[in-house]
């Protein structure tokens, strides 16, 4: 226990932020090392924060509610532990012990125990931390949580983790407890605050606990509802049958909400990733939420956070972007994740650095309450990564991945138009700055996906047929210069310019994430897509090369024709790469440097915070050495060009699901087509010791359908393990 | 990852009331660690590790939960996919071993219906508490095709081998199984995975039907 001395000096530091409930929140989210949580009293400002009443501001609200609320424990614990602590009275009631009542006090304390005995297990095992470990505090924590318990009897009772919620504010409540006895009979008794002394006096910890866990659990309860397995499915004699729809536990739909609208609508990429992997969001989700947090940092890191959400959020409504803010600073580790290490880091939380500790993760999911879209996640990755994610996009888009099909039926309906009309050029302003990243994105993407090596030939191949362009065209061309009063205009027109390609972009990866939701199920049609991707890709590459071409506007109607003529003939020949037209535009090599660098770092200072120009510029100049450097050898091929790079790239091979380790894969074959996403060029043969990602994905698949493809496939439930009869390997380019 | 090869991955579930020791197990296997006051496990935890039997790799991926939980929010994820499972009981607590038949119904309900189960008696070490009898245990178990054992996460004796049974067990299963099935996956099971026939087979006719 703190000198006397101390608590008042603690008291008065808490006290100075205390004029209204606004400042102590204020003074706990900003003022960092001097917050009043730690210089002041801990368990003052979350008494503050949890007990204020809402629209009630005035100082001592929360006062006022803290002495009836003592007392209304008082009284309750005296009445559920008096037979506990007093098993002798119970002889001197006049009741049979054996009598068959189930009401009778005799039977209440046996269940009781059942109860106690079930809370102390988990009490025994709380973690090492602070003094949970002492006789006193144990006791006192399986007391609260008894009570808690027979105060709230619809609630399910005690759950696991419980414990872990109420021990912390058990530990905060006594380490500012004040004897209030040996305080009035020091000489100084008489000058201290008597809000002071109630507040934090020492005989009232428990009860303070019990208070502050309660107003806790108005909002945590749901983490910890469960409902009962229903027992009226009949006995059978598979899982498929007997196999309940996933109960709808409010935890569980919460995770789902987290990941499948909040993370969503943040990061389409990473929520789509861990779709892909099937990690199902309560796995890891259930104890961050049930427990607040508390196993994922260290314990003054987690109280720090627990400060700032209590004084942020105490309803905890903000916690479902708390999540998303931890995924965000820890998605490109997660996506370049398979199952394995992904489920490895999300229950082994890795350590925040040092300068963003835990309760930052509040900040940020302040920022993402407001700015809920892939741009605002986009700026937190940014922030904590210096990278830009690979897209960002607008939640409407970011919904449209969520349906594979119809996203590729509408780019396939669109033909496959090299260009295409640009919905709302405003939209996508905020994504110029990620051009490159966003075609170096779709590289990094697809080669998680497995068709990297199909897509970098693509790729590769528009970089040797650029090249080759270039070649024949020597002359410098003249770079754009923002002269002074030629300079609005110009940064007029750039804008224009980077609208369109942002969203020609948009389209190409639209198409590509579909294509990767689709897991390859179509193997001529995803190829189709991968080739109109890399046309795409392409036809953005020349411009951004070139700076001072024109792209085709609805103002200039002839190139609009030309198009449109382009568009029409790929129509007719879908399996033909990118249409020879482009190379009849008028293509001055430039250095794409110099060219590019106006364009991008104009968009960028858009952005404000997002990438300086030369960041940008670098893998544009690299990517020029690149072509370079292999520009001879290439030369014939630039010549005929439209050979359908990818086609060739992707020689007929056995898939996993030929090979020997089919019988590993997932035994649905027969249900609807499930490709493994496998490379299936030449050299993701030798890729394939690294491809754990998908050869994890399938093997740990192996006797497990999810559900729903249970359902539409009973037959497979004699199985062994699913596994007979054999999957027969999926007829190859279905 | 690294060096992150192997044959085969088996997903084992660890079940069992709160409290029999299903996390030490877990650690004792995958980390050869134990904690006295490890904590409860709140969701789920996870560990891999990898063994041989007839010089194929085996990768385990065990998962624990909370025993109080039953799952009830993660039900069918956690036994999705799982092929074996070993249901603890604490030999010095004897609700423990009462529950076990609760658990058994748990996974008919939830698990494949040819999920390996071996019944584990934890806490071996704990012998002038024991509360369950050894035999009775046993007997229990060939009643309900369970394999069976004693072990104590906390001196380590049987749980290597409880592990390395299980495991072994599926893979003989697996193995022949697949090699029972349809002619041409024979055939390409028998080319790529160079699992000898007659080895197989005989794993087969000694097993004799006993499992599933």
């Amino acid at each position: 226990m703190r000198s006397l001395a101390e608590t008042q000096a603690r008291w008065q530091a808490t006290q100075t932020h205390c004029a209204s409930v606004e400042d102590l929140q204020n003074a706990v989210r900003h003022n960092g090392p001097s917050s009043p949580c730690l210089s002041g009293c801990r368990s003052v400002c979350w008494k503050v924060f949890l007990l204020s009443k809402d629209g009630d501001n005035t100082k001592l609200s929360w006062s006022q509610s803290l002495g009836e609320k003592r007392e209304s424990y008082s009284e309750r614990r005296d009445h559920f532990l008096k037979f506990i602590n007093h098993p002798e009275a119970l002889t001197e009631l006049t009741i049979d012990p054996l009598a068959d009542d189930p009401k009778s006090p005799w039977n209440t304390v046996r269940e009781d125990e059942v109860v106690r005995a079930e809370i102390l297990q988990d009490v025994q095992r709380l973690p090492d931390e602070a003094n949970y470990h002492e006789d006193y505090m144990q006791r006192m924590i399986l007391d609260i949580l008894f009570v808690y318990c027979k105060v709230n009897p619809d609630r399910g009772g005690y759950r696991q983790g419980m414990h872990e919620l109420l021990a912390p504010i058990l530990h905060v409540v006594e380490q500012d407890a004040l004897d209030r006895e040996s305080t009035t009979a020091s000489d100084e008794g008489d000058s201290l605050e008597e809000l002071m002394l109630e507040t934090i006096d020492q005989s009232f910890i428990e009860h303070d606990a019990f208070i502050l866990f309660s107003q806790l659990m108005e909002h945590a309860q749901s983490f910890y509802e469960v409902k009962d397995v229903p027992n009226s499915s009949p006995p059978t004699d598979g899982p498929s049958q007997s196999r309940f729809p996933e109960q709808s536990s409010a935890i569980v739909e919460r995770s789902k909400f987290i990941h499948e609208v909040c993370l969503q609508k943040i990061d389409p990429e990473l929520a789509a990733h861990l779709t892909g992997i099937e990690i199902l969001p309560q796995i890891f989700l259930i104890r961050w939420i049930r427990l607040l947090f508390s196993r994922e940092f260290p314990f003054n890191q987690f109280l720090v956070l627990w400060d700032t959400i209590l004084a942020v959020d105490p309803s905890l409504d903000l916690i479902d972007l708390v999540c998303c803010a931890m995924l965000l600073r820890i998605r490109w580790q997660l996506l370049e994740s398979d199952y394995s290490v992904c489920l490895q880091l999300l229950l082994k939380y890795p350590p925040p650095d040092q300068l963003h500790g835990p309760h930052t993760f509040v900040d940020d999911a302040l920022y993402l309450r407001d700015h809920m879209n892939a741009p605002g996640g986009a700026t937190l990755i940014k922030k904590y990564s210096g990278r830009l994610p690979n897209v960002q996009k607008s939640t409407q888009s970011a919904e449209r991945v969520n349906s594979p099909l119809p996203g590729l039926d509408s780019i396939r309906k669109k033909g496959f138009g090299l260009r295409s009309p640009i919905r709302s050029p405003s939209k996508f302003l905020q994504q110029q700055g990620g051009v490159e990243n966003m075609i170096q994105g779709v590289l990094e993407k697809s080669e998680k996906l497995g068709i990297n090596q199909a897509l970098r030939d693509a790729v590769g191949e528009i970089k040797r047929n650029m090249q080759g362009l270039n070649e024949g065209l020597s002359s410098p061309y003249p770079r754009v210069v923002l002269a002074d009063d030629g300079a609005a205009k110009a940064l007029a027109v750039m804008q224009r310019r980077n609208d369109q390609l942002a969203s020609l972009l948009e389209e190409t990866v639209m198409s590509l994430r579909a294509l990767s939701v689709s897991n390859l199920e179509d193997k001529a049609r995803s190829l189709d897509i991968i080739e109109v991707a890399a046309a795409k890709v392409q036809f953005v590459q020349i411009y951004l090369q070139d700076a001072s071409m024109d792209i085709p506007t609805a103002d200039s109607p002839t190139s609009e024709e030309a198009q449109l003529a382009a568009d029409k003939r790929e129509d007719k020949e879908i399996k033909k790469a990118p249409p020879p037209e482009k190379e009849n535009q008028p293509l001055s090599p430039v250095s794409a440097t110099n060219a590019s660098g106006p364009n991008l770092s104009k968009a960028d200072s858009k952005l404000g915070d997002m990438k300086k120009s030369e960041e940008i510029q670098d893998p544009l100049s690299n990517a020029a050495e690149a072509t370079s450097n292999d520009s001879k050898k290439e030369e014939v091929l630039s010549e005929g060009q439209p050979k359908t790079p990818v086609a060739v790239s992707i020689p007929a091979r056995s898939t996993i699901a030929q090979s020997s380790f089919s019988w590993m894969l997932e035994p649905e074959e027969s249900g609807p087509p499930q490709t493994p996403p496998i490379g299936k060029s030449p050299t993701s043969q030798q890729k394939r010791r690294n491809n754990n990602a998908s050869r994890e994905k399938n093997a740990f698949l192996f006797g497990e359908a999810p559900a729903e493809l249970d359902e539409r496939d009973p037959l497979r439930s004699g199985d062994i393990f699913g596994m007979e009869p054999m999957p027969t390997p999926p007829a190859k380019g279905k | 990852m690294a060096n992150d090869e192997y044959d085969f991955l088996f997903k084992v579930v660890l079940i069992g009331d709160s409290g029999v020791g299903k996390s030490n197990l877990l650690s004792r296997f995958t980390r050869n660690e134990f904690n006295l006051d490890s904590k409860s496990t709140i969701g789920v935890e996870f560990a891999t590790r990898s063994i041989q039997v007839d010089s194929k790799t085996i990768k385990a991926q065990i998962w624990d939960t909370a025993g109080q939980e039953r799952y009830r929010a993660i039900t069918s994820a956690y036994y999705r996919g799982a092929v074996g499972a070993l249901l603890v009981y604490d030999i010095s607590k004897h609700q423990t071993y009462e529950n076990v038949t609760r658990w058994l119904k748990e996974l008919r309900d939830h698990a494949d219906a040819n999920i390996v189960i071996m019944l584990v008696g934890n806490k071996s070490d704990l012998r002038h508490l024991r509360a369950v009898p050894t035999d009775e245990a046993k007997g229990f178990a060939s009643e309900n095709h369970l394999s069976f054992i004693e072990t104590s996460a906390l001196d380590a004796s049987n749980v290597e081998l409880a592990f390395q049974n299980i495991l072994t067990e599926i893979y003989r299963i697996v193995s022949s199984k697949a090699l029972d099935s349809g002619d041409g996956a024979q055939a390409t099971i028998g080319a790529g995975t160079n699992i000898s026939l007659s080895k197989a087979a005989d794993d087969e006719a000694s097993k004799g039907g006993k499992c599933c």
